[in-house]
């Protein structure tokens, strides 16, 4: 009783602590949208920054110590105006989704209205969803003091990660179980009452998709009013049908609309970049630009994979139809709702592998992990210019002393090598030169089970140690 | 439509019933203190760098006088082998008779980031290979190489087949030119020259996040089955054990990495006899010893044809293709492996212990 009692006012404290983040994130987007603001904030951080390096470098070393705290001070400003940029491209988006959507509805039938509007408020929530992403603050929503191993507690997030998805899946299924117990099982009937919705939100929860989910809810709200408008026998080709009139043209739309935003953005940075000098800082503001191009390849991309799965997913959904329905015509039934959910992943785990087999799905991904990997690297550049003026080793730097060590340690390999196979040749002499203690053989004398705890003395060859 | 007059429960009454169980799940594992994997007893022997070399003790009587080195993958850990004590390949192997020393590459950190493929099979392996011979007054020995430590063998096995007396290959992939396998497919569309740059030692988040997309709904699979065995402590202790095992996922060696995955995995050096290692070309044709290959029939790490393509490749006239019904782990921790896997072994490297 009292881990159960530990366990809900762990689940009710998390969820109170997840909301007060969303709040703080609500009001950090509202901020930014005066762009005279942004500036300015920029500007004065930047000249905070420039002062800070003026101060530490003309006063050396021991004015840098004095200064830690100033130092985490500005660190703390560099990385909330790092989150600012982030803040302002995603304010940027939307507003050029907002203008594409008023565009679009005032082109389109009445039908398209309500999908605007939601668009526009997914919109928002995939924004500050990856803005939360961004600043990667949250507090923890699984810290479960009582769990004393990693294994556990890493089961149990995984537990919880499942049940998640499952009580989608429990929701969306329930009005149908409802009228199954009346009339059986009835394909195109369920087929109708699925709710989208739902069925999506349990889409984004297995793949992962909410941090950056742009449009595609709207999208999918659209379609599946469309389906349930539609009753005749042709459902599927006419589902296939929408489908492709709705999604594709906005897909290309949205490129168009990727692009445009990309130049804005670039517009916006360049009277930011032309106030500073023409040195490091400029290099820096440039090379963030840069980055934000990749984030707008990257969020195309990821539009264009994440419709692939939702329209994969429906795939496996009317399978799934199609083979419960063969079941229930053979006599066979659930036992219950577990019975079905386990078909359910079973069925749709295969339609996923095949579209993951696809060369569409493959070029994809790779270009997301490429474009991912491209980031990572730019920002480790733009890390490089940041930490410059600091006392901190930077990651070119480590990489040199890494080199050097690995360069070493390959020498010290071959001429220990070089050494053994000079005594074994006949009329061998001792060379002139021997270190006795070199840094990297080492032998274990020490039985144990758990190889962390094995004693170990250097030796000057490992081919000279001996089995215990 | 059709008839089904049985009433059902409430999706929901169902869900609750779930949450009810997952509470108890709390319970339970918050009473775990410790998951032991890889208990069977063993010694560590020789160390270069990060990498060791263990040698496990066996009471059993020495049927296969020849040792036996297994090298495992840089992905994940050799722990699997000797998962628990009641499916353990390595006490199976043990209990058998066979004299058993086995690599642990370590985990790599960004300091190990320029180690190169060239290194773990010229400078760990090799020495690793010396070391036994040497201590055991013997010119050969039995290598054995799992997955990629398969792959490893494979190449070390071409270059220095003075120093192999038979080779044994487990779901090992040579041939990467089919378009079997999720893996060897999403390869070709990945710049490995920007991951590296980017990663410096490879993540092996990045990695297990690649894998766990194979099998997109296991993970909802896997919770169903835990919420199943909750409150069977034996099963749930399985369960944990193999949990540790799938998240103790080592770095890579990005050099090492990119080089594996470019030559190898995108352009089929190794099958084309095309790889160089220290200046050295590997030619399959030079691997003239024994060779046992066995792959899994339902693996869907290591495509079945990325393995059989092994056997035609080699310069052998002595080798044999061992088809085992399952899938990459299923191999080693299967109730059928219990009792099929290690005695074909046994059996088939008795027989060429001469």
């Amino acid at each position: 009783m009292e881990n159960n009692q530990s366990y809900f006012d762990n689940w009710m404290k998390n969820q109170r602590d997840i909301l007060d983040q969303w709040n703080n994130m609500s009001s950090t987007v509202r901020e930014q949208t005066n762009m005279d603001t942004f500036f300015q904030k920029g500007q004065e951080w930047m000249n905070k920054f420039n002062q800070t390096v003026e101060d530490t470098t003309a006063n050396g070393r021991t004015k840098m110590d004095e200064n830690v705290n100033n130092q985490k001070e500005m660190w703390t400003k560099m990385m909330d105006n790092w989150n600012s940029w982030q803040n302002s491209l995603n304010e940027n988006m939307m507003n050029w989704s907002k203008n594409f959507n008023d565009q679009y509805v005032n082109n389109a039938t009445q039908n398209f209205t309500e999908t605007a509007k939601n668009w526009q408020n997914e919109m928002m929530n995939s924004t500050q969803n990856w803005s939360k992403n961004m600043t990667s603050n949250i507090t923890n929503p699984f810290d479960m003091p009582n769990m004393v191993n990693s294994t556990s507690h890493n089961a149990y997030k995984s537990m919880q990660s499942g049940m998640e998805a499952y009580q989608m899946m429990a929701k969306m299924w329930q009005p149908m179980f409802e009228k199954m117990n009346v009339n059986g099982w009835n394909a195109d009937e369920f087929q109708k009452m699925v709710d989208m919705n739902q069925f999506k939100s349990y889409l984004d929860k297995v793949f992962d998709l909410n941090q950056v989910n742009i449009n595609m809810n709207s999208l999918m709200n659209n379609w599946s009013k469309t389906m349930m408008s539609m009753n005749n026998p042709e459902m599927m080709q006419n589902i296939q049908n929408s489908m492709n009139e709705m999604v594709l043209p906005q897909m290309n739309n949205m490129s168009g609309m990727m692009q445009e935003m990309q130049k804005n953005f670039t517009a916006m940075v360049a009277p930011f970049s032309k106030l500073m000098p023409d040195d490091k800082n400029r290099q820096m503001m440039e090379k963030i630009a840069d980055v934000s191009k990749n984030y707008t390849d990257g969020f195309q991309k990821l539009t264009e994979l994440q419709y692939h799965i939702y329209h994969k997913g429906q795939n496996a959904l009317d399978n799934f139809m199609k083979v419960v329905t063969e079941k229930y015509e053979n006599g066979d039934k659930f036992k219950d709702f577990n019975d079905m959910y386990s078909e359910w992943l079973n069925q749709s785990g295969k339609s996923f592998e095949e579209l993951f087999a696809t060369d569409e799905y493959s070029k994809l991904q790779g270009d997301l992990v490429n474009i991912s990997a491209d980031i990572k690297a730019k920002n480790s550049e733009v890390m490089e210019i940041m930490m410059e003026p600091l006392p901190l080793v930077r990651k070119s730097e480590a990489d040199e002393i890494y080199l050097s060590n690995y360069d070493l340690r390959k020498r010290i390999h071959s001429l220990e090598k070089e050494m053994e196979a000079m005594k074994t040749t006949p009329n061998h002499q001792e060379p002139m030169v021997h270190n006795p203690n070199p840094i990297h053989h080492e032998e274990a004398t020490t039985t144990t089970p758990e190889p962390q705890e094995v004693a170990i003395k250097p030796v000057s060859n490992s081919k000279t140690a001996k089995k215990a | 439509m059709s008839e089904n007059t049985e009433e059902l429960k409430n999706p929901m009454d169902t869900w609750v019933d779930m949450l009810q169980k997952m509470a108890k799940g709390y319970e339970n594992l918050s009473q775990i203190e410790n998951v032991d994997v890889a208990t069977a007893q063993k010694e560590l022997v020789w160390q270069l760098d990060k990498v060791k070399m263990y040698h496990y003790k066996n009471d059993a009587e020495i049927k296969v006088k020849t040792p036996v080195l297994i090298s495992y993958a840089l992905v994940n850990r050799q722990d699997m082998m000797d998962i628990q004590p009641d499916r353990s390949y390595i006490r199976n192997l043990l209990n058998l008779g066979l004299d058993i020393y086995m690599m642990d590459w370590g985990y790599p950190t960004q300091a190990d980031k320029f180690l190169t493929l060239d290194d773990y099979i010229e400078m760990y392996l090799n020495d690793g290979v010396d070391f036994i011979r040497k201590s055991e007054s013997i010119d050969k020995i039995n290598l054995m190489g799992i997955c990629q430590g398969g792959t490893f063998s494979v190449i070390y096995a071409a270059l220095h087949p003075e120093k192999i007396k038979n080779l044994i290959t487990l779901v090992t992939p040579v041939d990467f030119s089919k378009n079997d396998g999720l893996l060897i497919r999403w390869s070709r569309d990945m710049n490995f020259d920007t991951i590296v740059d980017s990663q410096g030692t490879i993540n092996g988040d990045f990695l297990n996040a690649g894998f766990s997309m194979l099998k997109p709904m296991m993970q909802a699979g896997k919770m169903m089955n835990l919420m199943n065995i909750i409150d069977d402590k034996d099963k749930l202790m399985n369960y944990l054990r193999m949990e540790k095992w799938i998240n103790d996922s080592p770095n890579q060696a990005g050099e090492c990495y990119r080089r594996f995955m470019k030559e190898l995995y995108q352009e089929n050096k190794l099958a084309e006899n095309k790889l160089i290692i220290e200046g050295k070309l590997v030619d399959l044709k030079n691997l003239n010893m024994p060779l046992l290959n066995i792959y899994a029939s339902e693996d869907h790490l290591v495509p079945p044809s990325a393995s059989i393509a092994l056997n035609d490749l080699v310069g052998s006239t002595d080798t044999e293709l061992y088809k085992f019904p399952g899938g990459h782990i299923g191999v080693f921790v299967g109730g059928r492996s219990q009792k099929e896997l290690a005695p074909a072994v046994e059996s088939w490297l008795k027989s060429r212990d001469n």
